[in-house]
């Protein structure tokens, strides 16, 4: 029910916003997209289904966008488990901001697709500030981790290149930063990525990522595991124990190639259980709220990495 | 220099932590006296040595931050904190040492921030009192120490910004918790609370309260009504009824983190 509301407030603001340039006979253009891809990695295979629309208006240099996705994946192995089965997914995000934004690169900060819309080459500026959130709905013992994540979005652009950061989390924060609360699962995600038109058709994205994700704990014992525990000097928790217990921390570049009807994207860098312990024992203990949770330091970095490949069909209309 | 001490030397080369737990028939003094670099060690951890005095080598380690004295039922707890109150001490851990009352010097250690005071008898007015002389007490652990309820003094506890009192008998939780004006997490699990305290209304600083394995049936709807600081409540294991855990559910969606799940 919540989540319908909060999509209806965001699907509204962008339309109320599409009818209201209207009325001004201002420009608005819009964009969809149908993909679908494989993806191959050492934490995640599936194959996907997907459709993005995407919408951006102006008005005397004041600029709106937003977009909505959904996708249907096929999973063989998700969050480091081997599974079987289908997720589905959704994404919802708006931007408001100064600038002209009719080139659709604000399509580059979602988080669910790879792929940007095709355009003409146009040398437009744009800075805008905007909030979203997303879940994907996991099948089997995944579906504990099925949480809703807010995100909050940051873009600038200019002369067909783009700058955006997306930050991910579950908690909440007021109504524009709307996530589970749950404080487990993929719980924080940082993307700081730069995409540069080429030509009509092709573009290329590159960027930095971090995630990190931790299991549930168990509200039923007392926080006392002495893993990762600072010689018993700090709270942790136990984990659910009906719950697979992952645990990763990633830290990696990533790189894009798209042309015509094709992109191909890939990831690479570390996974590093001494990185997420140090990362969220410092936001745990900083803001001293609760306890930690048990990243067992001693592990060895892993390699990280994942390849995808999509096809795609884009449609974009100009007013 | 002895062998053994050759031996801690190396394992604290990687570290900055002298651990000798549970290691028998050993002169603490001698290690301490004999240890090369003792400015290196930030973490001494000396539990079940049963010991009765911790020696005055020990202020070798100038910068020791964390010392952990728990399962040493006969040490002197007066003698120990005037030898180490020159030093740096932020974390003490003094829990499962039979502790009915607190040394009065305790005060002394200016740099303590979290004591570990688990698995003790802490009853008496007294030792709340003592608490709440220390200047940037922090965080306190006080589960498993037999409390039936907790004593009026626990309003001395004003500097504090988190407090562990799971794992006693306690049934409700007196209105002096309003004076702890900064108390942020209270961890009070595994207790016998039948009713929700409502003294959380008037607890300004209140975040993150965890009353799970408890005995209470419904939040009362003033909670719901009144303006409060708490944002996280973890309720699991509580007889709450389906249709109370709806009402929950719906009133607190707002909070950060909310979980009345029951697992027993």
């Amino acid at each position: 029910m919540k989540n319908c509301i909060s999509i209806t407030i965001y699907i509204s603001v962008l339309f109320s916003t599409v009818f209201f340039c209207r009325a001004q006979k201002i420009a608005h253009n819009e964009g969809l997209l149908l993909t679908t891809s494989i993806t191959l990695g050492n934490q995640n295979d599936w194959l996907k289904v997907g459709v993005f629309a995407f919408g951006a208006v102006n008005y005397k240099g004041i600029a709106a966008e937003g977009g909505i996705s959904v996708g249907l994946k096929q999973l063989f192995k998700r969050h480091t488990i081997n599974t079987r089965g289908i997720s589905k997914s959704y994404e919802v995000f708006g931007m408001l901001g100064g600038g002209q934004n009719d080139d659709l690169l604000g399509a580059s900060v979602s988080t669910q697709h790879h792929t940007i819309f095709r355009t003409p080459l146009q040398n437009k500026s744009f800075a805008g500030i905007g909030f979203g959130f997303e879940q994907e709905f996991l099948p089997h013992t995944l579906n504990k981790y099925a949480l809703k994540r807010g995100k909050f979005l940051l873009r600038f652009a200019n002369n067909n290149t783009n700058v955006h950061l997306a930050f991910l989390n579950d908690f909440k924060a007021g109504k524009l930063f709307y996530g589970e609360g749950t404080d487990y699962g993929e719980t924080g995600t940082l993307i700081i990525g730069v995409t540069q038109k080429r030509n009509d058709t092709e573009a290329f994205q590159v960027g930095y990522g971090i995630t990190l994700f931790t299991p549930p704990p168990n509200y039923s014992l007392s926080p006392r595991n002495p893993i990762n525990s600072d010689n018993g000097r700090k709270n942790v928790w136990y984990l659910a124990p009906d719950t697979p217990a992952i645990f990763y921390a990633n830290s990696y570049a990533y790189g894009s190639y798209q042309s015509n009807q094709y992109s191909l994207h890939s990831k690479l860098g570390k996974n590093s259980a001494k990185m997420g312990a140090n990362i969220q024992n410092k936001l745990h203990d900083g803001f001293g709220l609760n306890p930690r949770f048990p990243w067992d330091t001693t592990k060895k970095d892993r390699l990280y990495y994942e390849f995808a490949a999509s096809l795609f069909y884009n449609t974009v209309t100009y007013e | 220099m002895p062998l053994f001490s050759v031996v801690l030397e190396k394992k604290t080369k990687i570290s900055n932590t002298l651990n000798l737990r549970h290691v028998k028939d050993l002169s603490i003094d001698a290690v301490f006296k004999n240890f090369e670099h003792p400015s290196k060690i930030e973490v001494i951890i000396l539990d079940s040595l049963d010991l009765i005095e911790v020696p005055k080598s020990i202020t070798r380690f100038t910068n020791l931050k964390h010392l952990s004295l728990a399962c040493n039922p006969k040490l002197n707890l007066d003698q120990t904190i005037e030898q180490i109150n020159a030093l740096p001490i932020e974390f003490l851990n003094l829990q499962k040492n039979q502790i009915t009352e607190l040394p009065s010097n305790l005060p002394s250690l200016r740099s303590l921030t979290d004591i570990n005071l688990a698995y003790n008898q802490l009853i008496k007015e007294i030792n709340y009192q003592i608490l709440g002389q220390v200047e940037n007490l922090n965080e306190v652990w006080l589960d498993h120490n037999d409390l039936y309820e907790l004593p009026q003094s626990i309003r001395e506890l004003s500097q504090i910004s988190r407090l562990y009192i799971g794992h006693n008998q306690l049934e409700i939780l007196p209105k002096e918790l309003v004076n702890m004006t900064r108390l942020k997490v209270l961890h009070a699990e595994y207790n016998n609370i039948k009713l929700f305290p409502e003294v959380f209304l008037e607890t300004p600083s209140l975040l993150l309260v965890h009353l799970n394995n408890n005995r209470i049936t419904k939040v009362p709807t003033s909670f719901a009504e009144h303006k409060t600081s708490v944002k996280g409540l973890i309720l699991d294991n509580n007889p709450i009824s389906e249709e109370e855990r709806t009402w929950i559910e719906k009133e607190f969606s707002n909070f950060f983190l909310l979980s009345i799940q029951n697992n027993k």
